[in-house]
């Protein structure tokens, strides 16, 4: 009854955020002083009142701002995100299009860097200050100070175009064609079709590009890892169990991890959400077709309702993290209540 | 009577802090790597005009493109600047923003997370929904809209930083606040009767700083590179002054002459592997539980 | 969420040029490089996976695009100029030299002072539908493009009308005289429709398609030409894929398939045309194709481009200040290195005197690297009562053109101004923000480009006082009214000879005496494999994919 309660309240702070981060991007979106017919006209088009006329017809941004805004807000409520200038389709039909690929990249990359980055953190505070911890840590390191963008080139550069380890760019290569859209998935609808040799080449196309990201989270979820892990494991009751003669490998896996996942986990919720973000250079460099690229366009092309619906689509999958997040606290420690 | 005493315990601390920091620095190599590396890089910053050879903005159309040499040291660019008078004297912006960001937006991020956790409730939600909400927002045109309405300058540019850097140390810290509160001797403090704000700052946020500190040296690194970006926007350090980010940013169109981006590449790369090997140790040297086991 | 927004950033250049309303409208023929043949070395190109059957041949094409339709009467963007020329034909093409020449059309008139003309069109031209096409498909393009108030419609502002008296003859009557007339009909925009198949999917030419018209979205996503290839699939941000019109009237094309690949980032198509992934690449700047030079698999072709960037300087001295005065404009002119200018924009550029640039017809000849003169400049400016120089805002939009970054060139223009005494203090700006503010009038001393928007010096006359672009540098009619008269008489002359005379008056005129300084018409670098030909980049259709065969 507890839960239900918690969930209902959750539910409907995710519906008043909607709304708020709409309003926010809608307002602050608008207040830029320039205007989408710069961005969508030509240099004649533009200076033709007649053309823009006809356009801010079109897209009814000849209506009052408050009058925008309505109409926008009676869309949502009916899950009509509007249309993208820019593209000319409904923007739920555009996000649903680059999504898939940007989600497909994204969940890998987490996988990657949760498994390494927990895996060397419990190496780090298990042999705290010994050379294992002293090289793990530095590896890490470098993960995270390094320029993204630097490091997605020079990992295409060495292993696509010096070693030919990694295919090139895209999700998929030109000879094959795209699997039927079950998932969005490529290398799951590709077995789903039943065709491996698919499969394996759009899993080939996630290496690189899931690599540099998961390398770039991955140390902020070792580094998370081995500190709460080296707190954890500094605890009394640990030190008990430890005196109690409880060999070392027992000790992190019966008592020690589920104290100390609590910030791993967040660190890993925030990882997959930074990642989102991280996505648009790597989507650039190797030309993955996902929400970071449209978001820039449309960015840049001042398409409001684009721009709206990718601040949505961001917003509720931080929200729903956040609560996985939270819902896992309450499993892992039951001294952390629902509130 | 009362402020005597704390004034004294103030004092001792900050002498502990002296003599553990000389420890750590003497028996943890990798800190003392870190902070080294940090120390020969602030010292750069404060001397660079002394250390670079060559005026930074200078440009040279006859020595584009310049390999490493004994001349030019880290190579020429693309106007023929010197790429090392450039790194060294860009490191007074990029070093000054990224430290600037990184503390405005840990101080908030900490006292705001410690509020909404410890506070729990209504107030809690409220305050994290609207973490969130600065989360979700497209920090491009929050960006825009900063240049576009305070124009661009230095101030301008942390305080989009800023802006969108806090709401992260805010939830980590809300988390471990969470966690700290149920502990033995919170509940000790309040069954004495200690007033919720003492609670907070003195029992509460004091154990999240290790957690902060670690994040706010990892986002070192990155801050100096934000501040990069958001200079390609017309915010930030207007060209031509140097500035590591964006001349990585830039050099990367020149990647094939591999010395335009790598050098700058490399002092925030060294820059930021400093200043984590540091904060990763200096988080032990703050941790009370962990001190005793130098 | 934070990184997005450094890496929103950081991205920012790389892709500014696109997207944004700077409309590089390539659209003319150039200076295509006379040496770019095939190589006969018998070395074959090391093609992509899949390349099967002769007959089966497929093309892969690297660029950094900025469409985001294929509708005719909408798009106008440079880069659909080779996917739309690839699906549609137009009455007249542009030849290597940049001539117009008759294609859809056999043979035409020009009357009534040169304002009516009558097009015989031929008689074997089916659409990729099956369709046969006829003049009432000629006059429904026409009459769609000028109605759908989009982006081209000014190129068909002026038809008054367009007849059909029978199945292939088309007569088309302006509201005037218009020397450019078949250039205009040159430009992909009018590219001829199926207006069967249009109309089928929502397609309407009257006077209501701008409210009316509901094919744009289908036709962005499929084709209805009679072009040598047809739209298979088109994925945003990803790729473009043309399928082969076996029964194309003028025979068909050598590829069988043709992908546009979407890879943004310069350094990595350089890496993909070296390695064998790509057959050509388009997205190349010519200062970071130096790994490719020597590759023995790779060629590289340099060729120069309209595309020009120019400094605006203010001419009203409420927003210019020092800018309007036209010594200080003149000094300016002396004070920049043109050969450091041309050094940053790559080989190939030239710097035109005027904004009519070289390779267009009546153009003088390039500005000589010899023109700077810093103690000219000196004097000038002390003339003009500022001896010690002065301060001024230049105003820079983080775009780019052809990969060139006007912060470059507008960090070298500083640098030159610095010199004899101007600090020109750098402010960016976005570009949606940037281009209102221009478009306004509103910048003092900014950088900014120009790319035709059809293949004529006419196009170029929108600089002169009192016109469209003249206004952004608050160039009113009443400054030089003798050269804005002289830009009307021009836009009407039809005469070649009498065009050509008055062309060159208006440059001579201006060209140390207005607020535009050209800069320079950037180059442009395309590398292809060895095997494949008829790649040259062309000003027209930045590559004509019809054209290139693959050995």
């Amino acid at each position: 009854m507890h839960f239900l309660k918690y969930m209902t309240r959750r539910v409907i702070f995710l519906l008043i955020m909607l709304l708020g981060v709409a309003t926010m991007v809608f307002i602050i979106s608008h207040l830029v002083p320039s205007d989408p017919v710069v961005a969508h006209l030509g240099q004649r088009a533009m200076s033709d009142p007649e053309i823009v006329a006809a356009f801010r017809a079109k897209w009814g941004l000849d209506q009052p701002l408050y009058v925008q805004y309505w109409r926008y807000i009676q869309g949502l409520l009916q899950g009509d995100l509007g249309t993208s200038i820019r593209t000319g389709n409904a923007v739920t039909a555009d996000l649903a299009m680059y999504w898939p690929a940007t989600f497909e990249l994204a969940t890998f990359s987490i996988i990657l860097a949760a498994i390494l980055g927990v895996g060397s953190g419990i190496i780090s505070a298990v042999k705290r200050n010994r050379l294992a911890d002293k090289i793990t840590r530095v590896i890490s390191i470098v993960g995270v100070s390094m320029p993204i963008f630097w490091l997605s080139l020079l990992g295409l550069y060495v292993f696509y175009f010096k070693l030919g380890w990694a295919p090139g760019t895209g999700r998929i290569s030109p000879t094959f064609t795209p699997p039927a859209d079950v998932t969005g998935f490529y290398v799951i609808d590709s077995i789903l079709e039943g065709d491996w040799a698919k499969a394996a080449d759009c899993f080939s196309h996630l290496l690189l590009p899931g690599f540099v990201l998961a390398y770039f989270t991955l140390g902020l979820i070792s580094r998370t890892t081995r500190s709460s892990l080296l707190d954890v494991l500094n605890t009394d009751y640990i030190r008990t169990a430890r005196a109690k003669g409880v060999g070392s490998g027992l000790l992190i896996e019966r008592h020690a991890m589920g104290n100390a996942l609590i910030p791993v986990l967040t660190v890993i919720g925030l990882g997959f959400a930074n990642l989102l973000g991280g996505m648009v250079l790597v989507e650039t460099i190797f030309a993955w077709p996902g929400v970071g690229q449209y978001a820039y366009q449309s960015v840049t092309s001042l398409d409001f309702s684009a721009i709206i619906g990718v601040a949505l689509l961001i917003a509720v999958i931080y929200v729903v993290i956040n609560l996985v997040i939270d819902l896992l606290y309450g499993i892992i420690d039951p001294r952390v209540r629902l509130q | 009577m009362k402020e005597a005493v704390l004034e004294m315990k103030q004092e001792s601390r900050l002498k502990k802090l002296l003599r553990d920091f000389g420890r750590i620095y003497t028996h943890n190599a990798l800190f003392a790597i870190g902070f080294t590396i940090c120390l020969l890089w602030v010292l750069v910053a404060i001397f660079a005009p002394l250390i670079a050879p060559y005026d930074p903005i200078a440009q040279d159309f006859t020595q584009r493109f310049a390999k490493p040499s004994a001349a030019h040291l880290f190579g020429t660019d693309n106007f023929g600047r010197d790429i090392f008078s450039r790194v060294v004297m860009g490191s007074r912006t990029s070093i000054l923003a990224g430290f600037t960001t990184v503390i405005l937006a840990s101080i908030f991020g900490t006292i705001y997370g410690g509020i909404a956790g410890y506070a729990g409730g209504v107030v809690d939600d409220v305050l994290m929904r609207i973490a969130e909400m600065v989360s979700a927002f497209p920090a491009l045109i929050l960006a825009m809209v900063i240049t576009s309405a305070l124009g661009s300058s230095l101030f301008n540019t942390l305080f989009a930083l800023v802006i969108v850097s806090w709401p992260n140390y805010a939830r980590v810290v809300r988390s471990m606040v969470l966690t700290i509160k149920e502990n033995d001797y919170v509940a000790a403090a309040k069954a004495l009767g200690t007033k919720r704000s003492r609670i907070l700052l003195r029992e509460i946020i004091p154990n999240t700083i290790g957690q902060v500190m670690i994040m706010a040296t990892l986002e070192l690194g990155n801050a100096i590179l934000n501040f990069a970006g958001l200079s390609f926007l017309g915010l930030g350090a207007p060209p031509p002054a140097p500035e590591w980010g964006a001349m990585v940013s830039d050099g990367i169109d020149y990647f094939f002459n591999w010395w335009i981006p790598t050098f700058p590449g490399l002092a925030i790369l060294t820059m930021s592997v400093g200043a984590n090997l540091m904060g990763d140790s200096i988080r032990d040297l703050m941790d009370p539980k962990l001190r005793k086991n130098f | 969420m934070k990184k997005l927004l450094a890496l929103l950033l950081v991205v920012a250049f790389a892709l500014s040029a696109v997207a944004c309303s700077s409309q590089e409208a390539q659209t003319e023929p150039a200076a295509t490089d006379a040496g770019t043949t095939a190589t006969d070395d018998g070395t074959q190109a090391e093609t992509p996976a899949g390349d099967a059957a002769a007959g089966d041949k497929t093309l892969l094409i690297g660029v950094d695009p900025d469409y985001s339709t294929f509708d005719p009467a909408a798009a106008y963007e440079g880069w659909a100029a080779p996917v739309m020329m690839a699906l549609y034909d137009t009455l007249f093409r542009f030849d290597a030299e940049g001539e117009p020449q008759p294609w859809l059309v056999e043979d035409y008139t020009v009357e009534g002072d040169g304002t009516v003309y009558t097009f015989k069109l031929r008689e074997d031209v089916d659409f990729s539908s099956g369709n046969h096409m006829t003049s009432a498909d000629v006059k429904f393009s026409l009459d769609r493009i000028k109605n759908l108030q989009g982006n081209p419609s000014f190129l068909a502002a002026d038809i008054q009308s367009v007849e059909t008296p029978d199945d292939y003859t088309v007569v088309v009557t302006l509201g005037n005289p218009d020397g450019a007339f078949i250039y205009k009909l040159g430009a992909y925009s009018f590219g001829i429709l199926d207006s069967a198949v249009v109309m089928e999917n929502g397609g309407v030419s009257d006077e209501t398609a701008a409210t009316a018209d509901n094919a744009s979205q289908w036709l962005t996503n499929n084709s209805a030409g009679s072009g040598p290839y047809t739209l298979a699939s088109y994925s945003p941000d990803s790729q473009v894929v043309l399928e082969r019109n076996d029964n194309y009237w003028a025979g068909p094309a050598d590829a069988k398939t043709v992908t546009l690949l979407d890879i943004p980032d310069a350094t990595t198509q350089a890496m993909m045309i070296a390695s064998g992934d790509l057959d050509v690449a388009l997205g190349l700047n010519a200062d970071q194709v130096s790994a490719l030079e020597g590759n023995a698999d790779v060629e590289l072709h340099y060729d120069g481009t309209l595309n020009m960037l120019f400094l605006l300087m203010n001419n009203d001295p409420a927003i210019g200040g020092p800018m309007a005065d036209p010594k200080v404009q003149q000094a300016v002119r002396y004070a920049v290195d043109y050969a450091g200018i041309q050094a940053l924009c790559g080989p190939g550029s030239v710097t035109p005197q005027t904004i009519i640039q070289v390779g267009f017809f009546g153009a003088l000849e390039a500005r000589s690297t010899d023109y700077t003169d810093k103690e000219k400049a000196k004097a000038l400016l002390a003339e003009a009562g500022y001896p010690d120089g002065f301060e001024v805002t230049f105003s820079v939009i983080t775009n780019s053109t052809e990969g060139i970054k006007w912060l470059d060139v507008a960090q070298k223009v500083a640098a030159d101004l610095a010199e004899v005494g101007i600090t020109a203090n750098i402010e960016t700006m976005d570009s949606t923000v940037g281009y209102e503010l221009y478009r306004s009038g509103q910048m003092a001393f900014a950088i900014n480009a120009w790319g035709p928007d059809y293949l004529d010096s006419n196009n170029q006359l929108a600089f002169l006082p009192g016109e469209t672009v003249g206004l952004r540098a608050n160039w009113e009619y009443e400054d030089n009214p003798e050269v804005a008269d002289l830009g009307k008489q021009a836009l009407g002359e039809t005469d070649p000879t009498a065009r050509e005379e008055l062309l060159v008056q208006i440059q001579e005129t201006i060209k140390d005496n207005s607020p535009w300084l050209p800069l320079a018409q950037v180059g442009k670098v395309t590398a292809v494999r060895t095997g494949i030909s008829g790649a040259d980049y062309s000003n027209a259709y930045m590559i004509d994919i019809y054209n290139v065969t693959k050995n």
